[in-house]
Order: C-alpha cells, then structure tokens, then sequence
C-alpha cells in the first residue's frame, strides 16, 4: 500500500516535470519572435545579416531608433494613432454605454426586433462594406482627414451586445429603488450603472483600444497623405517604400509592439476574459 | 383640473416614448450610416455593370461583375487557398491549443508568466510582428532556416520562392491564431465541473485516461466553436500578407478573398469597384454559410 | 396618512394580477400584506408606489388622486426584498443617494443621513460598503435610504425572505421599532402569516388578486371571513371537514354526527365546511359534541397532538399533557365556542 502511494507520488512528479518542460518549449516558441524582434532593434546591421544569428546584440544603444526616426516622422504616426484611438474608443464607448442600457433597462415599441436585427447585422464582416465606407467617407468629405480614421467607427454592435449583457445583469430593482426616490434615467445612468459596469467597460474599451491601435486595412486606404498615416501603416510604408534595413524594421516595429506588451502585462486578466466573453458569445 | 391631468398624462407617455430613441440615436447614427446604409450600396454596387467612381454612372443593371469574379482565376485561387489554409492552419492549431489549454489549466506555478508568453500575440499589430517574422524567415541569415539546418535541411527562401510562400503563411498563421485558440478553450475547460474528474479518479482512471474520456468529450462544443470562428476568420486573412510579400506572395499566388477585393479597387488600374463588390458579396454569402452551418450544428446537438 | 384603494385592477394581457380592491389604509398604521405567492400582493405594493400603472381604478393619498402621479412624485420609500443598496457607494452614500438627486447639499444630506443612521442603528458602519454588511445590516440601510426624504408612505417588500429564522424576528422587532419612532404610515407584503400576525396593526389578506379580509390580527384569527382565511391562518393548520346539515346537526363524510348550536338554523341538506381549531377541540372533558376514536398521540412536552377521527377525517387536537389516551380508544369530542367556524361549502362563506 505504501509502495503503491510512493509509487504514484514519483508518477505524477515526472509528469509534472513534463507538463513543465512542455510548457516552457512552447512559450518559448510563442514568445520568439519578440524576443527577435526587440534584440534585433538593437543590432547592428552586420549583426542581423550575420549567419549563423547573432542571439544578443552586442551593445544596446538607440542608434537604429534615432535613424528610424529620421528618415520616417514617426513621431507624427504615433500621435496619429493615439488621437484615432481615444478619439473612436472615447466616441464609441459612450455610444455603446447609452445604447445599452436603452436596450437593457428602457422600454419601447420594436425592441426585440431592432436589437435581433443588429445580431444579424453583426455576421457582416468589415471587410466587405470597406468599399462602400470609402465611398461614403469621400461623399461626407472626410477623406484624408483625421476624423476618417475616427467617424466610422463611432458605433459598435458587438460592444452593444456585450455591454447590453452585463446590464441585464444590474438587478431591476436597483432601477426602481432609483426611480422611486426620483432619479432620472440620465443621472441613474451615470451614477449607478456605469460605476457598477466599471469591470466590464475596462475590457471594451481595452479591447476597442488594441483593435484600433493596430488597424491596418483601413487606414491605407482612408488616408493618403504621409503626415496622416497612423503606426501600422506608417511602418509598412517605412518598409515598402524606403527599403529600410532589418535592424531599423525591428527598430520601428518594437515602437508599435511595445505599448500593447506594456498594457497587456499590466491588464491581462480583463484582456483574457474580455476576449474568452466575447469568442464564446459571438 | 381634469383637463389639467389629462395633459400631464400625455406629455408623461410622450416622454416614455421618446426618450429611449434618444439614448439610441448617437449609436444608431452610427450603425445606419456606416454598417447598415453600406450594405444595401454594396449589394446595389455589385449589380451596377460598368460602374465609375467619379461620376457615379453605370452603364446597366446585370449580373456581369459576378460572371466575370467566378471566372476569374485570382478569385478562384484566392477560394482554393483559403481552404487549403483551414485544412491545414486550422487542425494544426487546434490540437496544439487543446493541449496547451489542457496543461495551463492544470495547477501550474508561473501561470502568469506562461499565458503573457503564450497570449502576447493576441494584441500585437499584425504588421509588425509579421515584420518579425519576415526577418526570421530571411533566406540567408533567417534564425529558422539556421535551426533547420541541424536537422540536416538546406535552407529554405520561403519568402521569394513561389512554393514556400505559403507554408510560410501557414507557419505565421498557426503562431498567430494560437492565443484566441487557448484563451477559448481555458475557458471552456474552467467551465467543467472537477467533480467529474475526482469521480474518475475514485474509478481509478488515469490522467490520459481522463483526458480523452472527460475532458475531450465535455470539450467538444467549444472545439467545435472555436473551429467555426477560426474558419470564419481564416477568410478574412489579409493583413498577414503585407509584412511576409508585400501582397498576395511573391507571384500573384497566394490570394484571399479579401485581398482579391483590395486588389480589385486599390492595386488594380483602373479601380474596377463592381468587380470588388461582387466580390465582397461572395464573401458574404460565404460567411453567412458557415455561420448557418454552425448554428444548424449547434441547435442538433443541443437537443 | 390615509391611503385609499378604490376599485384597484391590474391585467397583464390574459392574467388578471390585482383584481377591483377596495380598501383604505388608516395614517400611521403598520399594514401587513398577506397572502400565498402569486397572489398579487406585490404587484398591489408596486400599484401604490407608482412602479406599476393600475388598469382600473384609483388610489388616493389623504384627498389627493394619485393614481397618474410618477412614483418620485408621490412621496413613497420603497424597500426591497433584496435591498436594492448601490454596490460601488458607501453606507452613507447609500442612505443620502435620495437627497442627493433632490439636489440637498452635501453637509445638509449627510447630516440628516447620520441622523437616519442613527434610527435604524447602522451609525457605527457609515463607510463600509454593502458588500461588507450581513443581511439584517442591509436591510437596516435600506430602510434609512427608504426614510430619509420622509416619505409619506413606507413600503417594504418581503422584507425578512432573504433573512434566517433569528435574524427575522430581530428584524420584524425593529421594523416595527422604527415604525413606531417615525409614526410614518408603513405597508409591508409578506407571505408569513407568523410575521404579519406578530407586528402588524392590520392585516390585509388577498388571494388570486382578490382581497379577502381586512382586520385586526386576532380578529383576522378569530372571525375569519371565509374559508380560506381560516386555512392560511394558524399553525398547526385548522382541521378542515365536508358534511351535510341534517336534524340540525352536520353529519361529516363517513357518518359522524357532529352537534353544533350553530347548525340549528342552518337549512336541511345544505353543503357546508366544518374547520375547527386543534386548539378547540378537547376530549373527554365532559363536553360533547361527537364521538371520536383516538388514532395517534404524539407527546410535545407541554401538551400532547392527538390524532381523532371524526368519519373519514382525522382531526388535531392539543390535549394536555397528563391526561393519557391509548390508540383506538373511544372518546368524546367537544368543541369550544372560539376556533369553531362553518362555511358554504361551494362559496366558501363564512355561515357562523
């Protein structure tokens, strides 16, 4: 009986060790590039076209960042990308908090419809009004300006329906408890429900952030002048069009990366659930 | 007095009615302007024969942009690539997740430090990293090619020979649709009870025994999701392009849907907008398919 | 205040929740809204608030028609049955939220919420929040918040449900503590009949919407209305026997002849309920009213349950406890005057 127990314990050691040895190749595997991409931005140009690769450059100096900076403004692509971020996640969060609780909390004639409508409406992928959003963009003569970058994406049925979830969660009688004591349904908004829903509007508004900081697709074609162009775009215009080295790409590339890696380190937990929530009910 | 009710009473009820259309106006300005007014222009567009961007003229109403994107050979390339990618990026992806998501669901120290290392992906710009990628897939002194060659492989130039293109894509792809795949099933294995597996147990089932009897089995309908919504998405591939080719593959040979719409209305010369929105409406239908499909799945298995 | 219900109905589509109740509410009374679930004594509660819109009918508080008035415009504290407290404010932020909206000045509405605090004694626990708080605690909170703007009325819904059996009866106590502190005219909806007995100067009974009884407590116990005011009333449940009237005595089901003053003026043949109280019923005592056999005994220190069978029925009844009675042992039956009461059999009336 005791061999039986000493037995086990050294069964389930080894596999723990083999867990963890599994564990760690893949997160090294999964954590590479990164590690390639932010040793390489300090690498000197012999060092990345070095074979066999250089593991770990040999100073770490800012020269490749300063160079990068030179030759593209990216300055300027970096504050582009903060103001289209703040600018739509700001604008579509508050969109997305009032018409939420519209549907959650308030009643009106066609409801149900209105809202099953925006479930199917959330099947349409991006990608496929793209052109016709080009159009509109051009007709309301927003073409080529920061607001094209912003306008569009104002509204957000899926952070509607997430939100709308959370709100269905608030008990009515809180709702009631309010009214009675003659709160406005604008002040209840404000006062109650969104602090309660703070965990909830932390993730949208992180994710809605993240989605918007990398966009690419969009803003190559809403933007042509250089001075528009937000991160991602200005980095694939750096590469494309500069024919830039390897080290100074890595250079360039570690400015756009670095941000999400400091924001998903310090808010994994809501990032992970937010994403889990949301792939499980979209 | 009676009169004086009466109006308070109606302008109260106008009130009611009015108000919730106000909390919905900004959203639904928004959602009409730029999801729901595109669409109909996008199905109209598809249909407009000869149309011009400028003048907004057409020359008639017809099905001639679908007839020309159903023969045409890029669009077809670009289903048939899509495909094969589900085929193979998608089962790849999937084992791999079932087994991660197992171990990192086990009491594990460093749990944190594994999922930031195994969901960083998740939130990092396509471009950039795809940059990365780019530079480790480099032909004469990319690190894979350097790690191939202990196992005896000659180097590979996945990026500028026509046939590598694409298991290079498939490489980056695996890589990058690996988080969403974990944090999906983390959760769904969260979601079942542990009194199944001490049940086991006091049945004496082994930890393999375990998995493959409890766990796969009460895993299904997440893998089944997770597989519908990676295949959904796996059409949509367009951004993993740019940083690795430059576009579709070094010769035209690695197309998707999406980029045959990009291509159709920004690469080519001139722009040739009905093409692009026949295009888009395939892709469309597609989708909605699957979706279907999905739903169909879903509703029979759950009665 | 004077609250009064005047031809009250509320339909949702095919069910009719509250139907046309009639009653009026004496200022500063404490009310018990009785009844089983679903019998729309809480859709009644949410009619007085404003939270519901009634169908038909009006309510007037004092002279004033406020049947169309907005809750927040009616003067009502409304207590829940599972709080309602704001998660994310303190204990005083809680109880000053309503003077808040009212746009009273900080110092001004915080005063007065320490003031209310101290009431329902939570004043040690202003800055915790009610995550923080045990049920009764909650409950206490909730009653400041509810009082604060001195409402003309008070409702409170289920109060004690989401509270274990000690804590309930402190709670009941303090209810009606504060009520009596603040003299405020208080409707509570309960399904405890034990509660609303214990604390509450009038009971309004309902049942499928319709209103039962209206009375004082023991009056409610002791001159029921109707039949299914005696059954919901007492503990252990009354003993409830069918029977014909016949020579002006009721014979039950199964031939017992049951002699009954009461019965004398009751007409030959008519269909009635005879409910008698355990408490009512004593054997062997030199009053006899029937002949029983003893079924079962069970001891419960001060007193004994015994089981007698009259015709088909098996009665409860408390006999003390030294007397000693073996299983299917003939026995005479008495009946005292009070707990004794014959209802229409098909209506359900009360007939003496």
């Amino acid at each position: 009986m005791l061999d039986k127990i000493k037995y086990s314990l050294k069964h389930l050691t080894v596999g723990r060790v083999i867990i963890y040895i599994f564990l760690t190749l893949g997160a090294i595997v999964m954590f590479f590039p990164f590690y390639w991409m932010i040793t390489g931005a300090f690498k000197t140009y012999f060092e990345v076209t070095a074979f066999p690769p250089v593991w770990w450059p040999s100073s770490f100096n800012l020269d490749n960042f300063v160079t990068a900076f030179n030759m593209a403004p990216f300055m300027t692509y970096f504050k582009n990308s903060v103001i289209a971020m703040v600018g739509s996640v700001g604008l579509c969060t508050f969109t997305t908090i009032l018409a939420s609780f519209a549907f959650s909390k308030l009643k009106f004639p066609g409801q149900h419809i209105i809202f099953g409508l925006l479930l199917g409406l959330m099947m349409v992928p991006f990608e496929m009004i793209i052109i016709t959003n080009y159009r509109t963009i051009i007709d309301i003569k927003i073409y080529n300006t920061i607001f094209a970058l912003i306008i569009p994406f104002t509204s957000s049925i899926f952070y509607t329906y997430i939100l709308k979830g959370f709100f269905d969660s608030i008990p009515d009688s809180l709702y009631q408890a309010a009214r009675v004591d003659g709160c406005s349904n604008w002040k209840y908004l404000w006062r109650i429900m969104v602090p309660i829903a703070r965990p909830s509007l932390v993730t949208i508004i992180l994710l809605n952030a993240i989605a918007s900081w990398n966009s690419f697709m969009w803003p190559m074609l809403a933007v042509v002048d250089k001075d528009l162009r937000t991160l991602p775009f200005g980095l694939y215009a750096f590469v494309s069009e500069g024919g830039a080295e390897t080290q100074l790409m890595m250079a360039a590339s570690t400015i756009i990366v670095v941000p999400m890696i400091i924001l998903f380190l310090f808010a994994r937990k809501q990032i992970v659930n937010g994403v889990a929530r949301g792939g499980l009910k979209g | 007095m009676s009169t004086k009710t009466a109006g308070k009473k109606k302008s109260l009820s106008l009130g009611k009615t009015v108000e919730p259309y106000l909390y919905l106006a900004p959203f639904a300005i928004g959602v009409i302007l730029f999801t729901l007014y595109p669409i109909v222009n996008v199905v109209l567009l598809s249909f407009k024969e000869g149309y011009n961007f400028i003048t907004k003229d057409f020359a008639s109403w017809g099905i001639g942009n679908y007839l020309y994107v159903l023969k045409d050979a890029y669009f077809l390339q670009a289903y048939k690539n899509t495909f094969m990618y589900v085929f193979i990026v998608i089962p790849i992806s999937t084992c791999l997740a079932v087994v991660i998501a197992t171990l990192l669901n086990q009491k594990i120290k460093f749990s944190g430090m594994f999922q930031t290392a195994y969901f960083l992906p998740m939130v990092t710009s396509t471009i950039a990293i795809g940059f990365a990628w780019r530079f480790m897939f480099n032909y004469k002194s990319g690190v894979i090619n350097y790690l191939l060659s202990f196992f005896g492989i000659e180097a590979i130039n996945w990026l500028q020979v026509p046939q590598y293109n694409f298991p290079a894509l498939c490489i980056y792809g695996i890589w990058a649709i690996l988080p969403f795949t974990i944090i999906l099933l983390l959760s769904g294995l969260q979601n079942i009870d542990p009194m199944y597996y001490t049940a086991a147990k006091v049945d004496g089932a082994g930890p393999i025994k375990s998995f493959f009897r409890i766990t796969l089995p009460l895993l299904a309908p997440t893998i089944f999701l997770v597989v519908c919504v990676n295949t959904i998405s796996t059409f949509k591939v367009y951004n993993e392009l740019f940083p690795l080719f430059q576009g579709a593959g070094i010769a035209n040979n690695l197309f998707t849907v999406v980029y045959y719409i990009y291509y159709q209305f920004r690469v080519k010369s001139p722009a040739r907008y009905g093409y692009a929105a026949a295009a888009a409406v395939l892709l469309f239908i597609t989708i909605f398919i699957f979706t279907m499909i999905q739903r169909w799945v879903e509703g029979k298995t759950k009665n | 205040m004077k609250i009064t219900i005047d031809h009250l109905t509320k339909d949702f589509g095919s069910t009719i929740a509250v139907n046309d109740f009639s009653a009026v509410i004496e200022s500063g009374e404490l009310i018990a809204l009785l009844g089983p679930s679903g019998c729309g004594k809480s859709t009644m509660l949410n009619m007085i608030s404003g939270i519901l819109p009634s169908s038909t009918g009006k309510i007037f508080f004092d002279e004033d028609d406020v049947t169309d008035v907005t809750p927040e415009k009616r003067g009502v504290g409304l207590v829940f049955q599972n709080y309602a407290l704001y998660p994310h404010m303190t204990v005083l932020e809680n109880i000053a939220f309503p003077l808040e909206i009212k746009k009273v000045k900080k110092e001004e509405r915080e005063a007065k919420a320490k003031e209310m605090a101290k009431l329902v004694h939570v004043d040690m626990l202003l800055d915790r929040k009610p995550k923080q708080l045990s049920g009764g605690q909650q409950q206490r909170v909730a009653i400041a918040r509810a009082l604060i703007k001195n409402p003309r009325v008070l409702l409170l819904d289920e109060p004690l449900s989401n509270l274990d059996a000690r804590l309930r009866i402190e709670m009941r106590e303090e209810i009606r503590r504060i009520q009596q502190e603040t003299q405020v005219t208080t409707i509570f909806v309960t399904h405890d009949q034990e509660e609303a007995m214990s604390i509450s100067d009038h009971i309004v009974l309902m049942k499928d919407g319709f209103l039962q009884q209206v009375a004082r407590p023991q009056e409610l116990y002791d001159e029921p209305a109707n039949c299914f005011v005696a059954d919901f009333l007492g503990n252990p449940p009354i003993n409830k026997t069918y029977g014909v009237v016949q020579n002006g005595a009721i014979v039950l089901d199964g031939g017992c002849v049951v002699e009954l003053d009461a019965a004398k003026n009751l007409k030959e043949g008519h269909k009635v309920i005879l409910s008698m109280r355990a408490e009512s019923i004593v054997i062997d005592e030199g009053i006899k009213n029937a002949e029983g056999t003893v079924v079962e005994t069970y001891v419960m220190g001060k007193e004994v349950l015994a089981y007698v069978s009259l015709g088909d029925y098996k009665v409860r009844a408390y006999i003390p406890a030294e007397k000693s009675f073996g299983k299917g042992q003939k026995v005479t039956v008495g009946l005292k005057k009070r707990g004794v009461f014959v209802f229409d059999a098909e209506t359900g009336e009360r007939l003496a």
